[in-house]
């Protein structure tokens, strides 16, 4: 079957609000660096900037070959068999990313909301709704992003003052700074908080080629990833400052944990709500581009319009999403335990540094000869 | 094919969550395997097993459909 080729473009804007709700889609539902104690947003801070190298690192490969995406790249550098069955790899990490990130969202929705309904039920409708987006294309997706992204702004901002106004925080609980020294901070960063979130970002390799101007991306992206960034860091401090260290480590969903306790003049209350949707809209973000790559590389393996294939593997991610485990703590052990080592590592970092020379190699050639077709 | 990309990606996922279930349990493969399969009393895991099993008949129909295209154009 011929293939065809996707012709939809995003702007650097829309490509600046899915990298910033991507950032901020799990971790505002799990939160990050809570084995740092109360030195997480240091942590977070220096894993920041340790992942604005990294996006640099994976755009600087896709500048190699302008308009190819993941798979292509590794097409060319391994080869047509080889390139493509670590492209389908790629395809099943993603995938199952997708299912874990889905699942962390069911766990809250279940818990916080829908006290009385089947996690199964929350599975299937919010794939749906995630299928019927990316069935009907990236254009759509990035104009989604674009429509929500003042709202997810303001209330993850205004979350932190309200907190702070209803008297619930307490700076002392950020001190002692650094009491163990660095070491214990380095530890926590690589490699649980260097691959989640920032290392996820692999996944935009397959988005950025659809982007307009493609030589101000890098410039896009990296900015985009700090001033996440300094959002995730004012998250984590919120936590901290709210619960403190001892109630931090106990609670499962953090920062709507401290949003519970924001009380002002005794009429806004129960605001934790505002912390779902802001969760809700983030998750939706990060599953869609985790299947919406998985589904270009599904269309880069087979030849066949990754249209065709959304329904069908987007039960298959919901059906993932109730196996995976049978209840949150073992959800909770394996992102621990195995996830960010035996998954996140090979597929973020590895894989791409080992295709990195290779593709470096195959493409020298052609790099002073092609121009850049992409740009604008 | 598309037949087919949903039984390598259904095969390739339940392999890779009992890879994950051997490592974090230390059990063996046909013991996860078993019990991913289980349904448990209790749970509605019958509501996704559903639903996977509409995306077979869906990936089944997309097929055809494909392949019926595919002749037309022949012709």
């Amino acid at each position: 079957m011929k293939q065809q080729k996707l012709m939809e473009k995003l702007s650097l804007w829309q490509l600046a609000v899915l990298l910033f709700t991507f950032e901020i889609g799990s971790v505002a539902v799990v939160g990050v660096g809570n084995d740092s104690r109360q030195d997480a947003w240091i942590a977070v801070a220096i894993s920041t900037l340790l992942g604005a190298g990294i996006v640099s690192f994976y755009i600087m490969l896709l500048k190699r070959a302008p308009g190819k995406n993941l798979f292509e790249l590794m097409t060319i550098s391994f080869g047509k068999w080889l390139g493509k069955g670590i492209g389908l790899l790629y395809v099943f990490y993603f995938f199952y990313i997708a299912e874990r990130v889905l699942r962390d969202f069911c766990e809250l929705i279940t818990t916080v909301i829908f006290e009385n309904t089947p996690i199964e039920i929350i599975s299937i409708t919010m794939m749906g709704v995630i299928a019927y987006m990316i069935y009907l294309g990236l254009e759509v997706f990035g104009r989604t992003g674009e429509i929500f992204i003042p709202y997810v702004f303001t209330f993850t901002i205004l979350i932190g003052f309200a907190t702070f106004f209803s008297g619930e925080m307490d700076f002392k609980n950020l001190l002692p700074v650094m009491a163990e020294g660095i070491g214990p901070i380095i530890q926590h960063i690589f490699p649980r908080l260097l691959t989640f979130p920032y290392g996820e970002l692999i996944t935009f390799m397959v988005i950025i080629p659809y982007v307009t101007q493609f030589k101000k991306v890098g410039k896009v992206s990296v900015i985009t990833v700090l001033v996440s960034g300094m959002i995730i860091i004012y998250g984590t401090v919120i936590e901290i400052a709210t619960l403190g260290t001892e109630q931090l480590g106990r609670t499962v969903f953090p920062l709507l944990s401290a949003a519970r306790d924001i009380s002002l003049l005794e009429f806004i209350e129960r605001v934790d709500l505002v912390v779902v949707f802001i969760v809700m809209f983030g998750i939706i973000t990060k599953v869609s581009v985790f299947f919406f790559a998985g589904l270009k590389g599904l269309e880069h393996i087979t030849n066949i319009p990754y249209r065709y294939m959304v329904l069908p593997m987007a039960t298959i991610i919901s059906y993932g999403t109730i196996l995976i485990s049978d209840n949150f703590a073992e959800h909770v052990e394996e992102g621990i335990r195995f996830i960010p080592q035996y998954m996140h590592v090979p597929f973020q970092l590895i894989l791409p540094a080992l295709f990195a020379p290779l593709l470096f190699w195959r493409t020298k050639n052609q790099k002073k000869g092609s121009g850049h077709h992409e740009s604008k | 094919m598309v037949t087919l990309v949903y039984f390598v990606m259904y095969i390739g996922m339940l392999i890779l969550i009992s890879l994950i279930d051997m490592f974090i349990w230390k059990q063996s493969f046909f013991q996860v395997i078993i019990r991913l399969f289980t349904l448990d009393e209790g749970t509605n895991e019958w509501f996704v097993s559903g639903t996977a099993f509409i995306g077979l008949i869906c990936s089944i129909v997309i097929d055809y459909r494909l392949r019926k295209n595919k002749g037309q154009k022949q012709l």
